[in-house]
C-alpha cells in the first residue's frame, strides 16, 4: 500500500498535508506524533471514513480513493480504532464470528436450505474465529458478553475481529492505550506473532514510545499534519526535529 | 362467575392484546435498531396487510393463501417505503428522518383514504376463527382467533430469536444496530442488512394488521395509528431498540390496560389511556432508559 501527496483539511484546517509512505509486505510500521498531527485522519482516509481533498492512495497498484469502507476492507484494510468499538451486546466469539463471515459468505438462500455450502461455509468461519481466539488468549472467554470483559481482554479481542476479516494490512489505532507496561510487552510479542503467521503488514500509531521503539522496523513521525521524518528507531530517536516536537525545543 | 375465573378471563384477555403490542412493538424495534429511525409508517404497513387480506378474501381467495399474500404485501411495502422514502435521507439530521415518516404515514393513508374511503370495511374472518369457546362452565370464553393471536405471536417470535441470535445475517443486524461504522469496517454489507430488517419488521407489522383487523372485525385507512402509538408505548417501556424490551413491553402494556378496565371502578378506568400515559411518564423519570436498557438515555 502507499499514500501519495495526501492533504486532508477540515473547514480550512489543515489536518493532514502532503502525506506520502510506502509500505513493503510484512513490515511493522510505527506512525507517531503529538495529539492533532494527523495520525488518526491518515487511518480514516486510509480507511474510507472520510475522503482526502487531494492526493492518491493506492492498494497493490489500485486506487482505494473514493471506495465505501466495506468494499476497501473486502480488499484486505483492517482496522482497530482508539478506544473500544466492539459489539458490547454481543458474545465474544460473535464479535468475531460476524467479521469472518467476509470471507466465507452465506446469503439468505443458504441460512434457509443449509446445504453443503452451508454447512463448509459456517464452518469454515468458525474453524477461522478459533484459531483467531486462541491466538489472542480469549479462547475461555469465547462465550462472555463483550462488554463485560477487562478492557486488556477488549483490545485484544478488536484485534482478532480486525484479523478475522482476512487482511493484508492492519491499522492500529492506539493499540496499547490504556494497557500496563507488562500488557504493552505482551502486546507487542503478539503483534509480531501476527505479522509473523499470517505475513500481513501493520501500521501501527501510538502515543506510547516504548511499544513503537520496540516493535517497528520503521517509523514515521508526523506533526501539524506534515511528516517530519522517517527512519529506523535509532535514526528517529536522534532527530533533532523529532526531539522539538516531542519536547518542545532542541 | 367465581372472582378466580373473573381473574383467569382477564389474563386470556391480557396476553392476547399483549401479543399484538408486542408484535408491532418489535418490528418498530427492528428498524429503529438498525437505523435508529423511528418508523411512524410501520403503522401503515400494518394496514396494508389487513387490506390485502380483506380483499382477497372478500374476492373468495382461501384465507390461509389471503393470510401469506397479506403478509408478503406488508413485507413488500416495507421494502419500498426504505427505498424510496428512507434510503435517499439515511445520512440526513435525525429531525429530517423523523418527519419524512411522518410525512410517509400521512402519504399512505390519504392515499388508502382516495382509495377505499375511510369508512370501515367488513374484515371476512371464516366462522371456524369465530367460534367461541367456554371453560369452566362459560366462566371463562374467549373466540379462537384470541387463541390463535397467542400461538401465532408465540411462533413467530421463537423465529425471530432465532433468527437474530442464530443466522449470520441476524447477528449482523445486531452488529449494525450496535455500531453502524464498525459494522461497515468488519465488512458488513449494511444496506443489505437494512433492507432485510425493514422486510423482517414489516412482515411483522403484516401479521400484527391482519390479527388486529381479524379481532376488531373491521379495516380501515387509518386502523394503523393507535396500535403504532401503543406499540411506541410499549418498546419505549422496554428499551426503546430493544427486541426483548418491546416484547416484554408489549406484554406489561397489554396487561395494564386490560387490568385497569376489569378491576378499576368504570368512573376511572373511562381514562384508561390517560391512565396508561401517566404510567409512562412515572416510569420513565425512574428508568429514563426503558426496563431493559437502564443506562441508556432514549433519543429519538
Amino acid at each position: 500500500m502507499r499514500t501519495v501527496g495526501l492533504t486532508k483539511a477540515f473547514r480550512g484546517l489543515v489536518a493532514l498535508r502532503d502525506h506520502s509512505i510506502e509500505l513493503h509486505e510484512g513490515e511493522i510500521v510505527g506512525v507517531i506524533g503529538p495529539n492533532g498531527s494527523g495520525k488518526s485522519t491518515l487511518f480514516n482516509l486510509i480507511t474510507g471514513f472520510s475522503q482526502p481533498n487531494s492526493g492518491s492512495i493506492e492498494m497493490e497498484g489500485r486506487s482505494i480513493v473514493g471506495l465505501r469502507t466495506s468494499q476497501i476492507v473486502a480488499m484486505g484494510i483492517a482496522r482497530t480504532f482508539q478506544g473500544s468499538r466492539l459489539f458490547g451486546s454481543l458474545s465474544v466469539a460473535q464479535n468475531v464470528l460476524t467479521a469472518a463471515q467476509l470471507r466465507h459468505p452465506v446469503g439468505s438462500a443458504d441460512t434457509v436450505l443449509r446445504g453443503r455450502r452451508y454447512r463448509e461455509r459456517v464452518a469454515a468461519t468458525r474453524q477461522k474465529a478459533d484459531e483467531l481466539l486462541d491466538l489472542m488468549g480469549l479462547t475461555g472467554q469465547a462465550g462472555r458478553v463483550a462488554a463485560d470483559l477487562p478492557y486488556g481482554d477488549q483490545r485484544r479481542l478488536e484485534i482478532a475481529r480486525a484479523l478475522a476479516t482476512g487482511p493484508r494490512l492492519l491499522l492500529l489505532d492506539e493499540p496499547a492505550a490504556g494497557l500496563d507496561s507488562n500488557e504493552t510487552k505482551v502486546l507487542a510479542a503478539l503483534i509480531r506473532t501476527i505479522r509473523d503467521r499470517y505475513g500481513v503488514t501493520v501500521v501501527v500509531v501510538e502515543h506510547d514510545m516504548d511499544l513503537i521503539m520496540a516493535l517497528c522496523e520503521r517509523i514515521q513521525v508526523l506533526a501539524t499534519g506534515e511528516v517530519i521524518c522517517v527512519g529506523t528507531p535509532e535514526q528517529v530517536r536522534e532527530h533533532p526535529k523529532v526531539r522539538e516536537a516531542y519536547l518542545g525545543h532542541a | 362467575m367465581t372472582q378466580l375465573d373473573y381473574i383467569l378471563q382477564q389474563i386470556v384477555n391480557a396476553v392476547s392484546l399483549g401479543s399484538l403490542y408486542a408484535l408491532v412493538a418489535v418490528g418498530l424495534s427492528i428498524v429503529f435498531g438498525v437505523l435508529k429511525l423511528t418508523n411512524f409508517a410501520h403503522g401503515d404497513v400494518m394496514m396494508v396487510g389487513a387490506f390485502g387480506v380483506a380483499l382477497l378474501a372478500g374476492a373468495g381467495v382461501p384465507f390461509p393463501v389471503a393470510v401469506i399474500c397479506g403478509i408478503a404485501a406488508a413485507a413488500v411495502a416495507g421494502l419500498l417505503i426504505e427505498r424510496i422514502a428512507y434510503r435517499p435521507i439515511r445520512d440526513a439530521p435525525d429531525v429530517a428522518r423523523l418527519l419524512t415518516s411522518l410525512a410517509v404515514t400521512y402519504i399512505i393513508e390519504n392515499v388508502g383514504i382516495l382509495v377505499f374511503t375511510s369508512s370501515p370495511r367488513n374484515f371476512p374472518l371464516p366462522d371456524i376463527l369465530n367460534t367461541s369457546w367456554e371453560v369452566s362452565n362459560g366462566a371463562i370464553t374467549f373466540t379462537s382467533i384470541n387463541l390463535l393471536t397467542i400461538a401465532l405471536t408465540f411462533v413467530s417470535l421463537l423465529l425471530l430469536g432465532w433468527f437474530i441470535t442464530r443466522t449470520t445475517t441476524g447477528l449482523g443486524m445486531r452488529a449494525a444496530a450496535e455500531d453502524m461504522s464498525a459494522a461497515h469496517l468488519v465488512g458488513l454489507n449494511v444496506n443489505r442488512l437494512i433492507i432485510v430488517a425493514f422486510i423482517v419488521a414489516s412482515a411483522y407489522a403484516g401479521l400484527a394488521g391482519i390479527l388486529w383487523a381479524a379481532q376488531a372485525g373491521v379495516v380501515q385507512p387509518q386502523m394503523g395509528f393507535t396500535p403504532l402509538l401503543k406499540a411506541f408505548v410499549a418498546a419505549i417501556i422496554g428499551g426503546f431498540g430493544s427486541i426483548a424490551g418491546a416484547l416484554v413491553g408489549g406484554y406489561i402494556l397489554g396487561a395494564l390496560e386490560i387490568f385497569i378496565v376489569a378491576f378499576l371502578p368504570s368512573s376511572v378506568s373511562s381514562y384508561r389511556d390517560a391512565i396508561v400515559f401517566a404510567v409512562l411518564i412515572a416510569f420513565l423519570l425512574v428508568r429514563p432508559g426503558g426496563l431493559l436498557q437502564p443506562n441508556r438515555e432514549i433519543k429519538l
